[in-house]
């Protein structure tokens, strides 16, 4: 029953979530809720990290931050 | 200048020398000259992969403590030994040595002197990383100091009159995903694994100047690193700029032979010889950087009964014999680990980054194995061994697949059951802060 094609399916309505929400509800939507998700958990690392005065790992915190916006950004520009 | 700024400017400026092996500086006019008009994109893709992980990789080695070992010390210490030995000898032996060997002798040496020939190229090459390597101390500042202005000399001429003088204008790109191909193109390089073993290194050096606290330690180490990753955009962003320039006049051929197509037709015959020094520069400093840390690992991984100079020793004897007789069957045998263990790292520099905040160590040990479930069959694949079609189906249907991430969603599915599993049985581990 559970076999390597659910899987599949499953996943592949991951992806077409992504690509349909980008289309039908442009990437600004996409950027908001999809990179929102990522982005409230990270900066909410980050608030810790700076209240903590962990400035170090503040600034790691940003960096990834920069590169998974940079390109969730950039991916939605393309899909759209 | 306060030493604290020239440390971190000479640490910098060697690091960026060490990143900046012959791939990068032939890598970017490929990425620019498939891009065509749409450079910028593609540029701005291949930046935050091509310069954002290495630097988040060499700051995540540096805040987990410096080194490989601790980088990896959650998860446990034979994963230490098994995955920094894969990682130090693929990098360092296996491909990485014996690559910049032969790609300066193919690129720096018989373009200017063809009378010699590979084994007298490669005698020499590996002789100059033996000498610069043999004394563990100041390799740091001998790259910095020396290696690199000749490097950035170089590469500052080519591109300056690339720019000044473009040799065409970029032509319409086919790409319509410029700025997909430039991140996914960035992601490639591999550079990552290059940072964490870097990494361990510029820390050594760091302390070698007598920062010894851990937070001048990482204050340091990040303006260095803050330093070689504007140097690497700099370059990146001119080469790959000439790379686009020439789209419109060249036709389709090796990374190689493209950039030195380009770097011909921008100074001439003089080229030829500004090009061999930059690639041989290039090539002697990524050389030197990673001798130094394979020697390191395995003398800290032996405790000394192997010694550092030992296998430096050894490093370079083997670099030379394989640079000269088998790269590409070493590299067919090899790219498959590769592709296993990279998505690792990344899933592991991404950890250490967020380390404050994981509550068990499980975590770590469940992301790594569901990304490793991942990376294992992308790695069976590039060693050619056929998948079940369902199998192929499955992974290349996972989010993310098509721009090399499919290992993701996997890496947080494992974590959470190994942590439940953990949980379940008992056997949870705390992280300890």
């Amino acid at each position: 029953m559970f076999n390597i094609e659910f899987l599949q399916t499953q996943s592949n309505i991951i992806s077409d979530f992504l690509r349909w929400s980008i289309e039908h509800l442009g990437s600004l939507y996409f950027i908001i809720i999809i990179g929102g998700i990522f982005y409230f958990l990270s900066i909410k690392a980050l608030l810790i990290n700076l209240s903590n005065k962990d400035y170090e790992r503040s600034l790691l915190v940003v960096i990834l931050l920069i590169i998974v916006f940079g390109g969730l950004v950039g991916f939605a520009l393309e899909f759209k | 200048m306060r030493k604290k700024s020239k440390d971190s400017i000479i640490i910098g400026l060697a690091l960026f020398a060490m990143f900046f092996g012959a791939g990068n500086l032939i890598f970017p006019p490929a990425i620019g000259f498939a891009s065509g008009s749409q450079w910028p994109l593609s540029m701005l893709g291949f930046f935050l992969t091509g310069i954002g992980m290495p630097l988040l990789g060499i700051l995540a080695v540096t805040i987990s403590g410096g080194s490989l070992k601790t980088l990896t010390s959650k998860v446990n210490n034979k994963f230490y030994m098994i995955f920094g030995s894969l990682v130090i000898l693929l990098i360092g032996p296996m491909i990485a040595i014996p690559r910049t060997g032969a790609t300066a002798f193919e690129m720096g040496i018989l373009p200017n002197f063809n009378f010699i020939n590979s084994y007298v190229s490669a005698f020499l090459f590996f002789g100059v990383t033996l000498l610069l390597t043999i004394k563990p101390t100041g390799i740091i500042d001998r790259i910095g100091k020396f290696l690199t202005p000749v490097l950035l000399t170089m590469l500052s001429i080519i591109i300056i009159k690339g720019i000044i003088n473009p040799i065409g204008k970029p032509a319409v790109s086919a790409i319509e995903t410029a700025f997909s191909f430039g991140f996914t193109q960035g992601y490639q390089t591999m550079d990552l694994l290059g940072a964490i073993v870097f990494g361990a290194l510029i820390t050594t050096a760091v302390r070698e100047k007598g920062y010894d606290q851990r937070k001048d330690s990482f204050h340091v180490t990040a303006k260095a690193a803050l330093i070689a990753a504007f140097g690497l955009l700099t370059i990146y962003g001119g080469l790959l700029y000439l790379g686009a320039t020439g789209s419109n006049l060249l036709i389709e051929q090796t990374k190689a032979q493209l950039i030195i197509d380009i770097v011909y037709r921008i100074l001439g015959i003089s080229g030829q010889a500004i090009l061999g020094l930059g690639v041989y520069a290039a090539c002697l400093t990524t050389s030197v950087g990673l001798t130094a840390t394979v020697g390191n690992f395995f003398s800290e991984l032996t405790n000394d009964q192997l010694s550092y100079r030992f296998i430096v020793i050894l490093t370079t004897v083997i670099s030379a014999v394989a640079s000269t007789t088998g790269v590409e069957t070493i590299v067919s045998f090899a790219s498959p680990i590769l592709v296993v263990i990279y998505p690792m790292a990344i899933v592991l520099v991404v950890l250490n980054v967020f380390d404050n905040f994981i509550a068990y160590q499980s975590i770590y040990k469940g992301a790594l194995l569901g990304t490793f479930s991942i990376s294992l069959i992308d790695g069976l694949k590039v060693a050619g061994i056929q998948m079940p079609s369902t199998l192929n189906t499955f992974i290349e249907s996972l989010p993310l697949f098509s721009i090399g991430f499919g290992w993701l969603l996997p890496a947080v599915i494992g974590s959470i059951i190994i942590v439940g599993y953990s949980k379940m049985t008992g056997t949870v581990a705390k992280s300890a802060k």
